[in-house]
């Protein structure tokens, strides 16, 4: 340092730390550049000993359960609900169909623009080795990643309904944004009127859709299902139900908070990560499209907007 | 330096744990930041100069693992870390309630500032941050609670690592600093 900074070095040297902190996390903001090989390597070394950290509370919570509390009853009922949300998912899938069947009968002719549905083809099961670290982080990080065929922007889902979306693919390893975050977006809409929003984490446990207009019907109870525009989620997945709805005096939308279908308190063990979709896109032309999210690009602000 | 690897170790062991365990323990989805606790020991306890280094480390390796852009919690433990030596030269106490309550305060702080950063970067107005505010309140009350075993974690650590002759307290007995 200067000899005539070095009075002043208790000011200097945080005034310059904090400069410099500033300028990297402002330098980061809009793009988040590509990790350096020092991120990768800690990245990579420290892995396995999240991975050994999860092994080692799975070992004891599971024995816990397992021997300790109800022998053999917690994994029958975990085995239950697990089939349970299958089947709802099923379910609702078909409903779905049933839907948009009874939709295309009545109007006979008449070639329906709205009709796009998709299903998945592809996915890759990932564990979950761990949570975002921060206290607000909204993530989650997956034991797959870019060496699996996972790439940024593809949908990850349980039975249960929508998990998030991959921000982050790396060699053996993603991060993903949960729904619950509010840089995620995911268009949606409500399963029984059939109005549309996009879809944004609104707090610890619950979703806002906005741009939902105000003539729209929608109620407390409504099932909220993902819309397939954008094509990268497929449409009819369950992201959760209604909670409540706000409509506020001088506004041409309305507010409707979701309640999320994933417990994200209690994540399961695996996932699903959708690789590829087979999507319907208007009835009589084309009449069937794949779209291979592992070469597609999401467009960024619809189901690619976390920064 | 023997001091400085042990509490790097230990801010990745924490965040390991954020990760890993506390997650499941919890019932509620927040969590306190235990990275963040020892910064705030470091600031209260060791001497800027030595500790800058392994605060800037834990917010670097914070960084890595958030998901939030990089460079957030490096700016905010800095922040914090030189807030807390302010109060220290004022204030100091060595009393735990004392590293309560200013933890408490701090708490609030970093969550207005974490606010702030989130608003300036996703352009929107920093009163629509409300997962921030809901969380502000029971963050605080977890990082208040998560104080005592942090600190005795480190004082622990500190004994075993082995002497440092920048403690604020010995350099005070010394007449280093006045």
């Amino acid at each position: 340092m200067p000899q005539f900074l070095r009075p002043y070095r208790n000011v200097v040297i945080p005034f310059a730390l904090i400069l410099v902190s500033s300028l990297v996390w402002i330098s980061n903001t809009k793009v988040e550049k590509e990790r350096n090989l020092i991120d990768r390597s800690v990245v990579f070394l420290s892995t396995p000993i999240v991975r050994a950290i999860t092994a080692s509370a799975d070992f004891v919570s599971e024995s816990w359960r397992n021997y300790v509390w109800f022998v053999g009853l917690r994994r029958q009922h975990d085995g239950a609900i697990f089939r349970i949300q299958a089947l709802e998912n099923e379910l609702n899938r078909l409903e779905e169909y049933r839907r948009e069947n009874g939709r295309l009968r009545e109007i006979l002719d008449f070639r329906d623009r709205d009709s796009e549905e998709s299903f998945t083809t592809g996915y890759v099961v990932a564990k979950v080795v761990g949570m975002g670290g921060g206290a607000f982080a909204r993530t989650i990080h997956l034991d797959r990643g870019y060496g699996d065929g996972i790439r940024q922007g593809m949908p990850v889902v349980t039975p249960a309904g929508v998990v998030g979306r991959v921000v982050k693919a790396r060699g053996g390893y993603a991060e993903v944004a949960l729904v619950l975050d509010p840089n995620n977006a995911v268009p949606v809409r409500i399963q029984r009127t059939r109005a549309q929003g996009i879809l944004e984490g609104a707090g610890s446990e619950i979703c806002r859709i906005k741009y939902v207009s105000r003539a729209s019907d929608v109620v407390k109870g409504d099932r909220v299902v993902t819309s397939g525009l954008a094509g990268v989620f497929p449409g009819g997945l369950v992201v959760g139900t209604v909670d409540r709805v706000r409509k506020k005096a001088g506004t041409v939308t309305q507010e409707v908070l979701v309640r999320p279908s994933v417990d994200f308190r209690r994540l399961p063990d695996e996932v699903l990560v959708v690789t590829q979709v087979f999507q319907q896109a208007s009835l009589g032309e084309e009449d069937v499209s794949k779209v291979d999210l592992q070469t597609s690009n999401p467009k960024k602000g619809v189901d690619g907007g976390h920064q | 330096m023997r001091q400085s690897a042990f509490y790097v170790g230990l801010v990745l062991l924490c965040i390991f744990l954020q990760m890993t365990l506390i997650p499941r323990i919890l019932v509620s989805s927040m969590q306190p930041d235990l990275a963040f606790l020892v910064v705030l020991y470091l600031g209260l306890h060791r001497s800027s100069g030595t500790s800058t280094v392994t605060v800037v480390i834990s917010g670097y390796l914070a960084d890595l693992f958030s998901g939030l852009p990089s460079g957030t919690f490096l700016l905010i433990y800095l922040v914090c870390f030189y807030v807390v030596g302010i109060f220290r030269r004022v204030l100091y106490s060595r009393g735990i309630l004392f590293s309560i309550v200013l933890c408490g305060g701090l708490s609030l702080f970093y969550v207005l500032f974490l606010a702030i950063l989130a608003s300036l970067g996703s352009g929107e107005r920093f009163l629509t941050q409300g997962l921030y505010f809901r969380g502000m309140i029971p963050f605080g009350l977890l990082n208040m609670l998560s104080v005592f075993p942090i600190f005795r974690l480190c004082r622990w650590l500190e004994r075993y690592a082995g002497p440092q002759s920048s403690s604020p307290m010995r350099s005070m007995r010394h007449g280093l600093i006045r």
